[in-house]
């Protein structure tokens, strides 16, 4: 599904991650990882957001650097903490999103009537609360038709219905549509969501936590 | 006075970190009327310290001056209390309002106070030296009624930041939804995000450098009606007024970053995307570029058109280059400035319209996909 070859980032001359070759397949792979080991970089990285060196191949052919455009129609992001201009709205967003990555009305009524966010979507994004402001983020990730979806920090400041309902989604869009999700958290993820590969960042790399992971 | 050294510290620094430019610009404008505009351009040699010491002269003796300085000083007073308000809704600066709030009310007027006069800095400077002049050439009352003004400006600041941190309603900004409910309908197409920021967020950066476009034409027609090579004339002052816009294009540069980062991950072509940085920019122009079309006759009007959008995209690519180095930014702002005039003087207006758009494009194209960091802020 995701495939690395001499993936490299640093900050300045601080290296933070160094990925030689590595094959993800295609699954729902959680990446752990204390604060600060890389995590919301990678996701950063692998969504297109941020320049690193080597290759990163989706689905073995589209390559993030030499087809952006077509990386970016199949993969999606959603941020740890959205910092979207709070003078916008959600139905802002929300237009803008669709517009971008061609998502369906019905599409989008089913995410939002599923989060509960029809009262709220034209306040200003300034009255939002944080929970609010995840779950918009979390809308806007699954908009569009894409085959990988990056989650940094899904869960995090979610109420246990949305928790739900979005574990719910992650496990439908991966067994009816076979969307792959590559999640991090460093808190455990609800026990619901099907996990299929484990990583943890360590020493700026991704090392297998489960035995079911093999290398292709 | 621990007080008044950490609310300097946590506040006051930051303050002038982020107003840097738009003082160094003000200190820029005043010596450049003084050297060039007072003077028409011609300086004496010996003679700048007198054609600076007239704009004392003038504050001391002409009314209208003395106005006009009280009102710059209040404006900038007001820009004090803009950041204070805004800076007191921080989530990382929420902490006085259970910690310094139990300070007796009379000390913490104490330590604002302080702490304006901290902020006025720059002012008393400007106001010691006209007191100085004012005392050899025995002109008492506009330093001293000035000096009564400065005053009743620190205790007025020092009031409101004492109401405004002892406030309890302090959370949300109302102002804002009301601006937010007048477009709530309208189209917002990503050219007009950053318009809409300077309508919510950015008005008084807007109003300075639109009124700083306005003395500009004012000047044309003041100043250099009468001059022999008016199109080059004009092109100096339109070259100006697009570098008279540099704070808001750095601002651009900070809002793009840190606000609509997830463009990044649009599937847009970037030269859609910079379609619509150009959009943004003829659109922030606008008012000047009607003035060019109605003052001047086609072939003119289209020179300064794409003079003043290429200077602007080129000095947005700067700030793409030197990222959020304010102080760096502005440096290499005037060297652009300064060798931009060289064409200009050497009528080779095309040939910098041609270097800008080339070196614009080609600067903003290299970025796109090479963002090193991302910094999301809230």
């Amino acid at each position: 599904m995701l495939q690395f070859h001499n993936f490299a980032k640093a900050y300045g001359v601080q290296p933070v991650l160094q990925i030689e070759k590595l094959a993800l397949p295609s699954g729902i792979h959680w990446i752990q990882g204390d604060n600060g080991t890389g995590k919301s970089t990678l996701l950063k990285a692998l969504a297109g957001l941020i320049h690193f060196k080597g290759t990163v191949l989706l689905d073995g052919d589209i390559d993030l650097k030499k087809q952006p455009l077509a990386y970016r129609k199949r993969v999606n992001f959603a941020e740890s903490e959205a910092a979207f201009p709070l003078f916008l709205n959600g139905q802002d967003m929300i237009k803008l999103f669709m517009k971008a990555k061609n998502a369906t009305q019905e599409q989008l009524w089913a995410l939002i009537n599923g989060f509960g966010m029809s009262d709220y979507l034209t306040q200003p994004l300034s009255s939002y609360s944080a929970g609010m402001l995840k779950k918009l983020s979390l809308v806007l990730a699954f908009l569009g038709k894409p085959s990988l979806l990056l989650l940094d920090e899904p869960f995090i400041t979610l109420d246990q219905q949305a928790i739900e309902q979005l574990a719910h989604w992650i496990k439908e869009r991966h067994e009816q549509q076979q969307i792959n999700f590559i999640l991090t958290s460093h808190q455990a993820i609800p026990s619901n969501v099907p996990i299929d590969y484990t990583f943890k960042l360590i020493n700026q790399g991704l090392t297998p936590l489960n035995s079911a992971y093999g290398i292709r | 006075m621990v007080f008044a050294k950490v609310l300097i510290k946590c506040f006051g620094r930051e303050f002038y970190r982020i107003n840097a430019g738009f003082l160094s610009a003000s200190i820029i404008l005043i010596i450049g009327y003084g050297l060039f505009i007072k003077s028409a351009g011609h300086v004496p040699e010996g003679q700048s310290l007198t054609i600076n010491l007239i704009l004392l002269i003038h504050f001391l003796q002409t009314p209208a001056i003395t106005l006009v300085v009280c009102l710059l000083w209040l404006l900038y007073t007001i820009k004090c209390w803009r950041y204070m308000w805004k800076t007191s809704k921080r989530h990382d600066q929420l902490f006085w309002r259970y910690s310094a709030t139990s300070i007796a009310y009379t000390r913490q007027l104490i330590a604002w106070t302080l702490f304006q006069t901290y902020l006025f800095i720059p002012l008393l400077f400007y106001w010691m030296v006209v007191l100085l002049y004012g005392l050899y050439t025995q002109h008492y009352e506009a330093p001293f009624y000035s000096g009564i003004y400065l005053l009743l400006l620190t205790w007025g600041s020092a009031l409101l930041y004492l109401y405004r941190f002892n406030s309890l309603t302090f959370d949300q900004a109302r102002f804002m939804l009301q601006w937010t409910r007048v477009f709530k309908q309208w189209p917002k197409p990503p050219w007009s995000l950053f318009l809409l920021e300077l309508l919510c967020h950015g008005k008084l950066n807007l109003m300075v450098t639109k009124g700083i476009s306005l003395a500009l034409i004012i000047a044309f027609y003041t100043l250099f009606y009468d001059v022999d090579q008016p199109t080059r004339t004009a092109a100096l002052i339109v070259l100006s007024i697009s570098i008279a816009h540099a704070v808001l294009v750095y601002r651009d540069q900070l809002f793009t970053e840190h606000h609509l980062y997830f463009f990044h991950q649009f599937p847009y072509r970037p030269i859609f995307m910079y379609l619509q940085r150009w959009i943004t920019y003829t659109i922030l122009l606008l008012p000047e570029l009607i003035w060019c079309i109605f003052h001047f006759q086609f072939g003119t009007t289209t020179l300064l058109i794409a003079l003043s959008i290429s200077s602007l995209l080129l000095i947005r690519s700067l700030a793409d280059i030197i990222g959020q180095h304010m102080r760096r930014y502005l440096q290499w702002v005037f060297i652009v400035f300064f060798l931009s005039i060289f064409f200009l003087l050497y009528d080779a207006s095309w040939l910098l319209i041609g270097i800008n758009m080339v070196i614009a494009v080609l600067t903003y194209l290299g970025n796109y996909y090479n963002r090193e960091t991302l910094s999301i802020v809230k």
